[in-house]
């Protein structure tokens, strides 16, 4: 074959195109990742973007589920206060049905069942960041107002103005959390296993206001269950706040999963890269010593008598 | 019997052969890197012999010029192979800018941050990661606010993406010019040489005449795919792949360049040779497949991407109740239909509580609508072919990379092979300085032989003049 300057222009070519190769090899080296154009690898570049929004709904899931956990710990703490507030309401009316009180005594327990009530009301009512917690959907209107009566022997009643309506927060997993709640269900349910709370505190006022202790007795055992039913609303909460907990647990090994998956995919085998990279640089210097020889060699000219 | 002047007029033949011979060589040393130069060689005939009283002596040698060293069918391959090199080489360039484009497709997230490059698939799930947000608080104003704000990003994606399209497309379509201009200038060099090559004698290489063709249709090859057609006394015709003629005999015919909605055509005269040009190659047929197809294809994607999400969101938001309890209106302004939707969308809500978190009718406190919002994002869509959008631009990506690495693979296939047919070329037709020096080297012996000859003959007739005796060397 002849070699003319041509051909040694061929070599030059291909010494270019070495070094590309090994600008792309650094390149992988220094970023750590195989993959940095779509056509390096187009499958992976696919599966990436998958895997991407698969993690971006993870991370999206965690601020939300954190921030329903906020409402859900509040709500704990509103329902555990009216829990105590009733215990206290029981202990109290227990001593005003015990026989020995007299007018005035009669007139402290009403004072303080209806302090009891008012405190109740407020935590029924209570907001966090801006929204009614228990209104159902309806965050915006203070659920529970108390009209005094007009009659002095009948109790007064409390209204709900929130709705019934629920909504969740569901999980990357398919679980759904409830994120409000129907006041009305929690303090003025008279279904069966529930008892209408602000309703029989009412009733238990103006029965210390009229001195009907026979009265009064009944409704304090019924404030009992209340204690009981509340307790077990609580409960529920507690489920939900746990099995968010949970839900988020398996949420972040998810998420490492699938960066473990994404770095399998688009990184760099290190060794691998640099093992190229040395074969690479050793083809550069044997293709530079055979340009370098063939130009020293020059031509016949060179050897011709001069 | 042959006489002392015939071994003089044969002595003197060889002298003016070997001269010729050496010019030879002095010009294929002078243009050893003439680029397009391709090597000639003497053409040596023996002379006739003569009939000297019934002995037949020898001529001497002709000399009868020098022949380029050029295979006219491997020539016609290496065109060939550069239009087809030079297509896909055009094309691969600006594929890579096209999928430089959707790069952050290759972003890797870090542990539990959430990446944020300004791509198309960042921003949307960080646009549906807001809307989940929302779901969890819907009164929250800021929270509305970054719905909003991921909204905008979103759209701005898009835009970025279509304008960048269309930017690319814009220089390609110039440069496509600009290789028609170069193309023309070519063809017009063309048709002139032909006219001088046809008025030479048709049975020998034209030489020079013929290297300067073979350099324009090399060069033109980068440029244009042509067929090329030999005719009568040596001239070439131009064609294009499907047969419209460009260079007949000594005339050229040119070429100019429309834009037809939006897509780059090609015309001679008034004939729409475009398809030829594609089918041809050529960095023009290259170039016009990345500006009438790839690009468009590409923005046909993300247009209907931008338009089915937007639209899907808009339907939900228009459905659902706002912080006032109003009916909500569209997030996106959108245009009637996909095409050119990536480039026309835009946040049409400015006021953060028009977003309509809740199921219609429902209070401030329901994220229902939100939810299902935010649901859009792992829901197969009708209009994305039964794909999620993430899972829409995922295919969308693969298939932008598997074209573009397609094309490369091609693409180097074809460099080997016109590398290969090249060094062929070179072998052939290309400047040995070795051979030359051999030549030289040849001649100079040949030269000095034939002058000994002349000498020796020249003693000869001096002492046959004298009757034998030899005269004193001065």
């Amino acid at each position: 074959m002849q070699i003319s300057a041509s051909y040694l222009a061929g070599l030059t070519g291909s010494l270019n195109q070495l070094t590309t190769k090994e600008q792309s090899l650094t390149n992988e080296l220094s970023s750590g990742l195989a993959v940095n154009a779509l056509s390096d690898d187009p499958v992976a570049v696919g599966e990436n973007v998958t895997l991407s929004a698969q993690l971006q709904q993870d991370v999206s899931y965690q601020r939300a589920s954190t921030s329903v956990s906020s409402v859900l710990q509040v709500q704990d703490s509103a329902v555990a206060s009216v829990i105590s507030q009733l215990t206290q309401a029981i202990t109290v009316a227990t001593q005003g049905t015990n026989g020995t009180q007299n007018a005035s005594d009669t007139e402290a327990t009403t004072t303080e069942l209806t302090g009891i009530r008012a405190e109740i009301l407020s935590v029924a009512n209570t907001t966090f960041q801006g929204s009614y917690l228990f209104a159902g959907s309806k965050g915006q209107v203070e659920p529970f107002t108390l009209s005094a009566s007009s009659v002095t022997t009948q109790p007064a009643s409390v209204t709900y103005q929130g709705d019934s309506h629920v909504s969740y927060l569901q999980a990357p997993g398919g679980s759904e959390i409830p994120i409000t709640t129907d006041g009305s269900k929690l303090f003025l349910n008279s279904a069966a296993g529930a008892t209408n709370i602000l309703g029989t505190l009412n009733q238990l006022i103006s029965a210390f206001q009229n001195g009907n202790t026979t009265a009064a007795t009944s409704l304090t055992t019924t404030l009992n269950g209340s204690v009981s039913f509340l307790s077990t609303q609580r409960a529920n909460i507690d489920d939900s706040l746990s099995s968010i907990k949970t839900e988020q647990n398996s949420v972040t090994s998810q998420s490492t999963q699938l960066i473990v998956q994404q770095t399998a995919l688009m990184g760099a085998d290190t060794a691998q890269v640099a093992t190229s990279l040395s074969t690479t640089e050793n083809q550069q210097t044997g293709l530079e010593d055979a340009i370098a020889a063939l130009e020293k060699q020059g031509s016949l000219f060179n050897l011709l008598a001069t | 019997m042959a006489t002392l002047s015939t071994s003089w007029n044969i002595s003197m033949s060889a002298l003016k052969a070997d001269q010729a011979a050496l010019a030879t060589t002095a010009n294929n040393s002078a243009n050893a890197t003439t680029p397009g130069y391709t090597e000639q060689a003497a053409i040596w005939q023996q002379a006739d012999s003569i009939e000297v009283g019934q002995q037949a002596v020898g001529g001497g040698v002709m000399d009868l010029g020098a022949a380029s060293q050029r295979d006219l069918v491997l020539n016609k391959s290496i065109d060939v192979q550069t239009q087809v090199e030079a297509a896909t080489s055009s094309r691969l360039g600006a594929l890579q800018n096209l999928q430089a484009t959707f790069a952050s497709a290759t972003t890797v997230s870090s542990a539990g941050v959430s990446s944020s490059d300004g791509g198309i698939s960042s921003s949307l799930s960080g646009f549906f990661g807001s809307l989940e947000q929302l779901e969890a608080s819907p009164a929250d104003v800021s929270i509305r606010q970054s719905v909003l704000a991921s909204a905008s990003t979103l759209a701005s994606s898009f835009n970025d993406a279509a304008s960048s399209l269309q930017q690319q497309q814009q220089s390609i379509n110039g440069e496509v010019s600009s290789v028609v201009t170069q193309a023309n200038g070519l063809l017009t060099s063309l048709a002139g040489l032909n006219a001088e090559i046809e008025s030479q004698d048709p049975k020998k290489d034209a030489g020079t005449l013929e290297d300067q063709r073979q350099q324009d249709l090399a060069a033109l090859s980068q440029l244009l795919g042509v067929q090329q057609t030999t005719t009568e006394k040596n001239g070439i015709a131009l064609s294009t792949a499907d047969g419209v003629p460009l260079v007949e005999g000594s005339s050229a015919l040119t070429l100019s360049v429309a834009d037809v909605n939006g897509a780059t055509h090609i015309y001679q005269g008034s004939t729409d040779i475009t398809q030829g040009v594609l089918a041809g190659g050529g960095q023009a047929g290259g170039m016009i497949q990345v500006a009438n197809q790839d690009i468009p294809t590409a923005m046909s994607a993300i247009d209907n991407l931008a338009y089915q999400v937007g639209k899907q969101v808009n339907t939900l938001n228009e459905g659902g109740s706002d912080l006032n309890g109003n009916a909500g209106g569209a997030i996106f302004t959108l245009p009637a239909a996909a095409a050119g939707s990536a480039e026309a969308i835009s946040v049409a809500l400015t006021d953060p509580s028009t977003l309509a978190a809740a199921s219609s009718g429902e209070g401030t406190a329901d994220g229902t609508n939100a939810a299902a919002m935010a649901a859009l994002a792992s829901t197969s869509l009708g209009g994305l072919t039964n794909l999620t959008p993430a899972n829409y631009y995922s295919s969308f990506t693969s298939a932008l990379g598997s074209t573009v690495s397609s094309v490369s693979s091609t693409n180097t296939a074809q460099q080997a092979s016109l590398a290969q047919l090249k060094n062929q070329q070179t072998a052939l037709s290309g400047v040995s300085l070795d051979s030359e020096a051999t030549s030289l080297e040849t001649m100079e012996q040949a030269y000095q032989a034939a002058s000994k000859v002349f000498t020796i003959i020249d003693t000869l007739v001096a002492s046959s003049i004298n009757l034998g005796i030899e005269t004193a060397a001065t």
